[in-house]
């Protein structure tokens, strides 16, 4: 492939830098010889220029106020979804809390449960029983505030 | 670049917040309509695609990576959308031209008056969008995101997902046809 030929593969990408260092100096000293070169180097910058300038299309305010419309919907439910994560991670949190630090008193009130009402079983089955009905309570108070913020997506759809 | 620019409304957004959806919307509208009716030509159906795009935007920003450019995503999601639309329209309309090994300017005369200078410019500029809307998607699209757009060839190769090399054999045949594109329809013109 002669000079020209290869020049000419690299016009198009010349004019706008997106070719190697070396290649844009090769361009430059070619050009400076190559009339012909020189012209289409001319018109692919022209073209370039143009392309820049061209009006930008807008779109319509009803196109606008359409899509703000459709996206509403979806956007209340991730508020809701964000909202529902807001809510239960301090529930998770505190019933953590609550657990650990009632443990010593629901222990103790299993052991005077047993000793005092002499019922059957160990200590330990009557914390987890108190502990099985603490952790049904939050469970529930959860499972409300979940339930409140699907009907509330339900009425924003 | 975008993600600093638009990273907090990306974020609240993620969360649903409407005023940062109002921010991006009018941040991207035109550049993003734009685009859509470079692939497109009609602009009803640019509109139908322009929502379906917010609408994608929303259902995926949670996957979104706010280290990530902006922009790149937005027009990959647009690009998908277009593309989409087009195959179930006319399967095979993507296709590029052929390559059949001559230069495209083959046949018009080298000495052609190249008098470029001579003709107003807003007549050029016409010649030039109606040179650039007789192009084939792909190459509307690449010369609009390098030139409109102004991407760096880098962003480029991000919204197509495709190797940085063939977004410059692509960019540079489509300046080779845009421009025999525009030659060709000078002389039809009978502009000198």
């Amino acid at each position: 492939m002669s000079e020209h030929d290869h020049i000419v593969r690299l016009l198009p990408l010349a004019g706008t830098g997106d070719i190697a260092p070396d290649e844009i100096r090769r361009v430059q000293e070619h050009l400076a010889s190559c009339t012909e070169c020189r012209r289409v180097s001319e018109e692919y910058a022209f073209l370039g220029t143009t392309l820049r300038g061209l009006p930008t299309p807008q779109p319509s305010a009803e196109l606008l106020a359409q899509v703000r419309v459709m996206v509403a919907p979806r956007l209340a439910q991730k508020q809701a979804r964000n909202g529902d994560a807001l809510v239960l991670a301090p529930l998770v949190a505190a019933s953590w809390i609550v657990a650990l630090a009632t443990l010593p008193w629901v222990r103790a009130a299993g052991a005077w449960i047993l000793t005092g009402w002499h019922l059957p079983g160990g200590s330990f089955a009557h914390a987890l029983a108190i502990y099985s009905v603490l952790g049904f309570l939050l469970a529930s108070v959860a499972a409300l505030a979940v339930g409140r913020r699907a009907s509330a997506i339900g009425r924003v759809q | 670049m975008a993600p600093s620019r638009a990273g907090g409304d990306i974020l609240a957004v993620q969360r649903g917040d409407p005023d940062a959806f109002d921010s991006l919307l009018s941040r991207y509208q035109n550049r993003l309509y734009r685009y859509l009716l470079r692939w497109v030509h009609e602009p009803a159906t640019a509109d139908d695609l322009f929502q379906q795009t917010w609408m994608r935007v929303l259902e995926h920003i949670h996957s979104y990576d706010p280290g990530r450019d902006f922009d790149a995503w937005l027009f990959a999601v647009a690009r998908n959308i277009a593309i989409d639309h087009l195959r179930r329209r006319r399967p095979g309309s993507l296709d590029e031209p052929r390559e059949d090994g001559q230069p495209l300017s083959a046949g018009l005369s080298s000495d052609a008056p190249g008098a470029l200078e001579l003709v107003l410019r807003s007549e050029q500029a016409e010649l030039v969008q109606k040179a650039l809307a007789s192009q084939p998607p792909l190459f509307r699209e690449i010369l609009s995101l390098r030139f409109e757009e102004e991407m760096k060839l880098e962003e480029i190769a991000q919204v197509l997902g495709i190797p940085l090399g063939s977004v410059k054999s692509r960019l540079s045949r489509a300046l080779e046809h845009l421009r025999a594109a525009f030659l060709r329809m000078q002389l039809e013109d009978g502009t000198p």
